[in-house]
């Protein structure tokens, strides 16, 4: 076990540690503008994870009217298993896909936010745990203690004015919101949806409890990570479709004028599938806009 | 993906029957990870406001004498220890009682005492001038950041550096304020007067040397990094440490500085200086004892289990050194050598040592007083300071 914890430290701590504090420098002395900037690098070093994430998370999404198809037409639960896993190896989808990206990051957030940790202090006693972890070259140890104030934030204390709790909740909301796919039974309905209120619930609750600059860090990798999904699912994001709850529309198959064309459902167009699938396929708007572009294209 | 079972005998119809099933086990599994996924994540959110969580302060304040005692702090109270019995009372803060409530949160500054009051800087950010008498708190001083370094008096005027940036000095008797000085960054640190000067460092990269009787700068030292241990004034000389890991000298006239050391980690400690030597203690786990007059180190650095915090003491002859995780050194001040040591106390250990007649007071984390055999390093008792009467 105690190599376990050295390893990580060594690896994973201690480098994030040093790193922001070479950031706080080079930002001229500013924790809170390192802790974004280093949000930033750290979003960009896992996009290849996020990637694959947000990847998979689309392709389910892209199959669900086909899914719900299955669903109409078959009524035995293995057949229907059977034709949805069918399914899901023609299209060369993994229904875990999306887990696996998120599970690899954990460690990579929790050497972060002990980073954070020892950055901040927040105590006397703290400066001399930071004392022990940063590299012995004089441009980061003659960096501390650092500055720990930021606005209105005592980067080291929690935010007692609650703007920057709510700023996390809502952030993480709208994430979250943005890669819930439309499910096809109640059961993953109810659980999506308690994925989309607990997840930014939760966490707007902890960033009641910890030093604020780990709630800065939340509400910036939320910002980063709803900035990344907008510009690689596409940039026709739906304000108003963006705040339907997901599951309003039950999994039973909807009127056939309703349903999206099954040759766009078989080659979507990037940008526009997750979110029609993430308000649940309710959006008039998006599929007017899908059935103009199809008129357009008819008419070449 | 699903796998074929594989075999000359397995028909299509079986190979099918055997998809479904793993289909249905594949989105069973899907389920279970997608939920196991969210319960590790409470799991973690949980776990990480409980080891992320704000850390308390614990404070350093050493242990001070006093007329009929000593007074020792534990965490947020100071106890007054009768050395005959053993006891120890509460002095601050007061018992409930008529008075403000009172809520120092934690105690790091050494106080400052004279023969009737204990001048105590407290976490809360306050000033407190306690009678050793009746415990009742005559008078405070309220500033805005919290208090961390040590008290100092000098005739009728208390000194007191604050996390505001402000160095206060304030009259004994009434707790007027003569003067405040404003410094660039927080004062972590006791001042030291020397005459009609004094000295105090900021963690604004300076050392300050101001006239006492109007708080006017008489000259800066810069150094590389922020001060957070207190300086020391010997003669003529001013040393001090400081975070950039650098012992200095300076001429307490001029501020110019005389020479300067470099160990391999921050100096958080006040110096001791006696004999013509310099002993100090560094975050790097070790012990130097550097020549006053040019800076040469007397004797190869004495390695410690961990960082020094406390300041080393000479106690008979013997060079006492407590680091962090509570290791206790004997040392001969001489040249260096192992008299004893290292003893491992019962916690860890960041307040100064305190040499009462023969023995040595060390106050650890967990809230006991030592008293300490200098030439032995056996302990002669325990005193519980959780334990009140």
């Amino acid at each position: 076990m105690d190599i376990i914890i050295y390893l990580f430290n060594a690896v994973l701590v201690e480098p994030m540690t040093n790193a922001l504090v070479v950031l706080t420098r080079v930002l001229f002395g500013n924790f809170a503008l390192a802790i974004i900037a280093f949000t930033i690098i750290i979003r960009a070093a896992t996009w290849p994870l996020t990637r694959t994430q947000l990847k998979a998370s689309r392709a389910m999404s892209t199959l669900q009217p086909k899914i719900q198809e299955i669903q109409k037409k078959h009524k035995d639960p293995k057949r229907r298993s059977e034709e949805t896993m069918k399914l899901y190896r023609e299209a060369g989808v993994n229904p875990m896909g999306c887990l696996f990206p998120m599970l690899i990051q954990f460690p990579i957030w929790i050497g972060l936010y002990q980073s954070i940790r020892f950055t901040l202090g927040g105590t006397p006693e703290s400066l001399i745990d930071l004392s022990q972890r940063l590299y012995p070259w004089s441009y980061i140890r003659n960096a501390a203690p650092l500055e720990d104030t930021f606005l209105w934030l005592d980067l080291g204390q929690p935010d007692t004015s609650l703007i920057l709790p709510i700023l996390v909740g809502a952030s993480m909301w709208v994430q979250q919101r943005m890669i819930t796919p439309q499910a096809t039974d109640e059961r993953q309905q109810s659980m999506n949806r308690m994925m989309l209120w607990m997840m930014p619930l939760m966490f707007a609750w902890f960033s009641m409890t910890v030093p604020s600059g780990l709630a800065l860090y939340w509400a910036a990798t939320s910002v980063v990570g709803i900035s990344m999904q907008y510009f690689y699912m596409g940039r026709k994001l739906d304000l108003r479709t963006l705040f339907t709850l997901p599951g309003a529309q039950p999994a039973r198959p909807a009127p056939q004028r309703e349903q999206a064309p099954s040759g766009e459902a078989e080659q979507p167009e990037e940008g526009e599938e997750l979110v029609g699938a993430a308000v649940g396929g309710s959006s008039g708007k998006s599929k007017r806009r899908k059935r103009r572009r199809g008129r357009r294209r008819g008419k070449r | 993906m699903t796998r074929c079972p594989e075999g000359p005998d397995v028909s299509r119809e079986t190979v099918r029957r055997w998809e479904a099933g793993a289909s249905l086990r594949g989105q069973r599994l899907a389920r279970g990870l997608r939920l196991w996924s969210l319960t590790l994540l409470v799991a973690a959110g949980f776990l990480l406001t409980s080891c992320v969580g704000i850390a308390s302060p614990e404070g350093w304040a050493s242990p001070v004498a006093v007329p009929g005692g000593v007074l020792a702090a534990n965490e947020d109270k100071l106890l007054l220890v009768d050395l005959d019995s053993g006891k120890a009372h509460r002095l601050f803060p007061p018992e409930d009682g008529d008075g403000e409530k009172v809520n120092p949160i934690a105690l790091y500054g050494t106080p400052a005492v004279d023969d009737d009051r204990a001048y105590v800087p407290a976490y809360d950010g306050t000033l407190y001038a306690v009678e050793l008498e009746s415990q009742t708190v005559a008078w405070r001083l309220e500033t805005d950041g919290p208090l961390i370094g040590g008290a100092t008096l000098s005739g009728e005027t208390v000194y007191v550096g604050s996390s505001d940036g402000k160095l206060y000095a304030v009259d004994a008797a009434t707790g007027k304020l003569h003067w405040p000085f404003q410094a660039d960054d927080e004062i972590w640190s006791a001042p030291a007067i020397a005459g009609e000067v004094v000295y105090v460092t900021s963690l604004d990269h300076r050392v300050y040397s101001l006239d006492a009787a109007t708080g006017q700068i008489r000259w800066t030292f810069t150094t590389a990094a922020g001060v957070g241990s207190p300086p020391v004034v010997v003669g003529e000389q001013v040393f001090v440490g400081s975070l950039d890991s650098h012992m200095y000298a300076l001429d307490a006239a001029t501020g110019e500085e005389v020479w300067s050391f470099e160990a391999g980690n921050w100096f958080l400690t006040r110096p001791l200086v006696a004999g013509g030597t310099v002993y100090a203690g560094s975050l790097d786990h070790k012990i130097y004892a550097l020549d006053a007059a040019t800076g040469e180190p007397r004797w190869s650095p004495f390695e410690t289990e961990a960082p020094v915090r406390a300041s080393p003491l000479l106690a008979g002859g013997v060079l006492m050194v407590v680091d962090r995780e509570g290791n206790l050194y004997g040392l001969d001040p001489s040249d260096g050598a192992a008299l004893y040591g290292p003893l491992l106390l019962e916690s860890d250990v960041l307040a100064d040592p305190l040499l009462v007649g023969d023995e040595v007071l060390v106050s650890t984390t967990d809230g006991k007083l030592l008293r300490i055999d200098p030439q032995t390093g056996r302990r002669l008792e325990t005193v519980d300071l959780r334990e009140t009467e």
